[in-house]
This record gives C-alpha cells, structure tokens and sequence, in this order.
C-alpha cells in the first residue's frame, strides 16, 4: 500500500470524491502518482518530474453556474415555503425551509472555496487534465509542492549534460530495488 | 488529450496558442483568444530539444561483447533481471534498471515493475456488491451470491492489492460477511422448504 511506502506522501489537499470516482495524489521520489479508482477498477497515472514541461492552471466558470443552478433549485422550494406561510402551515413551510437552507448553505461554500479551474499537466507527447483538482486555491498549492522538485531535478539533469551510458566492462552500481507494494 | 508541439503552448479551453514568445508564457494572465484567466508554470524541459532515441554502436573490434538481441552491436549494459548483454537500443531504463526488451514485458505482465503498471481490478469492490446487491434486491438468491463471494474472495486473496485500499482486511470482512449471510439464506430455505411442513 502506498500509505506504508516510504518512498510515497499523500498530497491531501487535493483529489477526493468526483463524478470521475476516488482520486488520490501522491508524490514519489521522482513522480507524482495519480491513483483514480473508478468501478472496480484502479487507474495510476504517473507524471515524471524530468518530463513535465509546464502546468497549465486556467479559471473556468463552474462555480458561477453551480450557484445559478442551485439558485434555479431553489425557486420551487421558497415558492412552496411562501405558500405554507400564507396558509399559515407552520410545520410544512419549516420542512420546506430546511431544504432552502440545505441549498444555502451549498452555495455559500460553492462560494467561500473560491474560483474554480482546470488544471493540465503538459509533456513532450501529452497534455493531461487532472482529475478533481477543480479549485484554483488547490492548483496553486499543487504548483507550490511541484515546482521546487521539478525544478532542482531538471536543472542539475541539464548540468550534468553529457549522458554517460553504463559500460559492460563498468556495470551500473546496485540497481536501485523495486518497492514491494503488497 | 492532446499532442504537444514543441515550445508551442496550447489554450487548453480554445486551443489557440498562449503566447508566440515562449519566454513570455510564465508572464501570462489570459488567454488572448478567450480570454480565460490562465497561470502557466513553465520547466526547463519546455525549451529543451526533444532528445533522439539512442542508436546503437556497431562492434569495431573481434572479440568485444555484442548485444544478445544484435551480433553485430556492442553491448553496454547487462540486463538487471536475466543478465543477457544489451545494446544500446535494447537497454531500457525503467527507475533505474536497466531491463532487456523480454524482461520488461514479463514484468509489465506479472506486475513486477510497478512503474509501469497502468492500474489493477478492484476485486474487493467486486465481492462487496456481490454481498450487498442481493440484500436490497434478491434475497431468496442469499445462499448463490454468498458462496460465489465467499470463492472469489479465496480465489483473488493473491492478487495484486489495491495502492490505496487495505484490499486484504476487506477480504477478510467480506469473507465473515459471505459467511453469515450464507448461513442466514440456508436457514431461510431450509424454513421455507421444511419448516413450514410441521405445522
Ligand atoms: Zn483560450
Ligand atoms: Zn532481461
Ligand atoms: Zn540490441
């Protein structure tokens, strides 16, 4: 398991429960792991840090049109409550009012959590959305945590130029050994 | 997904490029075309020249040590796993190891090389719903859908766990599960088919 691994942090600000299913981040030595766990089944993507060329964070207007939507949802419901009010039935317009509160309290936190973006992770051959990464405050703590470790990596790769393939003669040292996952 | 261009950076929402100067990306705040506000990080490996795949070097010498895969190319490496002598166009790198074509495919296969696993079949998830579907809709079917969960869960007990889930406890639960309830559908039949007869 990867909580158990060493070699792997839980990067718990982002991922969780989505349409897409569970998606968790973790942050290996030299990769960030995506795990999305769909029905039965369990995908990993791998993002290489010698390989990312760019984080693409861009705003999208899901948040606007989350709050109009549950505003739309609410019309019915206060129409209702007035209605009861009027009749003087105070115990089905308090019900009633329970679920405008409910609605509320959503857009309120729809709100609070602020803007609300896409985020793509670019390579050589790939553009890539993350999954569940949806909040513009998330993006940014992602680019925090990524970017010095990307950074330190590439620049001392781009140091170290010349390539200096192994030898028969002068085999590589002890290979580093595959973590067992089980 | 989309195939990148080199030092070109693409709006990901309309797809025009960010910014014809790429030293200007980081610097950007909207997209010009749609004007969506973007932030770009951009790494060292976006300006980097895209790096040709390796070619192998013919052997000069009689007597240098030659690829297993290629007797006329000298070998650079040792395979990690099996050892034959590789060439540089046989030598993969994977975490550091250097693997031979063959190797890499049997541990692609069998799961061994864990970077390159692409994901694993939640089993456990599988066996849950085999034990709780029939509850809320076919209970008579109890005695069936228990014994067939409590099969899979000896059955998959080896199979690759979850990365994030502690597959094995939830085989375990599942399997204590599978077990009341198959005892519980046998009593109901055997209620059903004997009980009712005495009286
Ligand atoms: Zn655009
Ligand atoms: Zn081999
Ligand atoms: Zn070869």
């Amino acid at each position: 398991m990867l909580k158990k691994d060493p070699n792997f942090t839980r990067l718990k600000k982002l991922g969780g429960r989505g349409y897409l299913g569970r998606v968790s981040y973790w942050l290996g030595v030299d990769h960030l792991l995506v795990v999305e766990v769909t029905n039965y089944n369990e995908r990993y993507r791998r993002f290489y840090f010698r390989d990312l060329q760019a984080v693409i964070v861009q705003r999208n207007r899901n948040r606007m049109w989350g709050n109009i939507v549950a505003g739309v949802i609410a019309i019915l419901p206060a129409l209702g409550a007035l209605a009861l009010l009027s009749d003087g039935e105070y115990a089905g317009a308090s019900l009633v009012g329970g679920i405008l509160v409910l609605i509320g309290i959503f857009i309120l936190s729809n709100t609070l959590r602020g803007p609300m973006c896409s985020v793509h992770l670019r390579t050589a051959v790939q553009t890539q959305k993350l999954a569940n990464i949806d909040r513009w405050r998330r993006a940014e703590f992602l680019i925090e945590t990524l970017t010095p470790l990307i950074q330190s990596l590439q620049v001392s790769a781009g140091e170290a130029q010349s390539p200096n393939p192994a030898t028969v003669s002068n085999p590589p040292a002890a290979s580093a050994v595959q973590p067992d996952f089980s | 997904m989309s195939t990148a261009s080199n030092n070109v950076l693409n709006c990901p929402n309309c797809g025009k490029s960010l910014s014809d100067l790429p030293e200007m990306l980081p610097a950007v705040e909207r997209c010009p075309a749609c004007e969506r506000q973007t932030r770009v990080v951009v790494f060292p490996a976006f300006s980097r020249p895209v790096v040709k795949g390796a070619t192998a070097e013919a052997v000069m010498m009689e007597g240098e040590a030659t690829c297993f895969y290629h007797a006329k190319k000298r070998a650079q490496v040792p395979c990690d796993e099996c050892g034959r002598f590789l060439c540089a166009v046989c030598d993969l790198e994977v975490n550091g190891r250097h693997l031979c074509p063959q190797c890499l495919e049997t541990g692609a296969k069998k799961g061994k090389v864990q970077s390159l696993e692409r994901g694993r079949f939640r089993w456990d998830q599988v066996i849950s719903t085999l034990l709780v579907l029939p509850l809320i809709s076919c209970g008579f079917l109890l005695p069936l859908t228990s014994l067939a969960a409590l099969v899979l869960v000896v059955w998959k007990w080896k199979s690759p766990p979850s990365l994030v889930h502690n597959t094995r406890l939830s085989l375990i639960v599942c399997g204590v599960l599978a077990l009341i309830e198959f005892i519980g559908g046998c009593a109901f039949w055997w209620f059903m088919l004997f009980g009712s007869r005495r009286y």
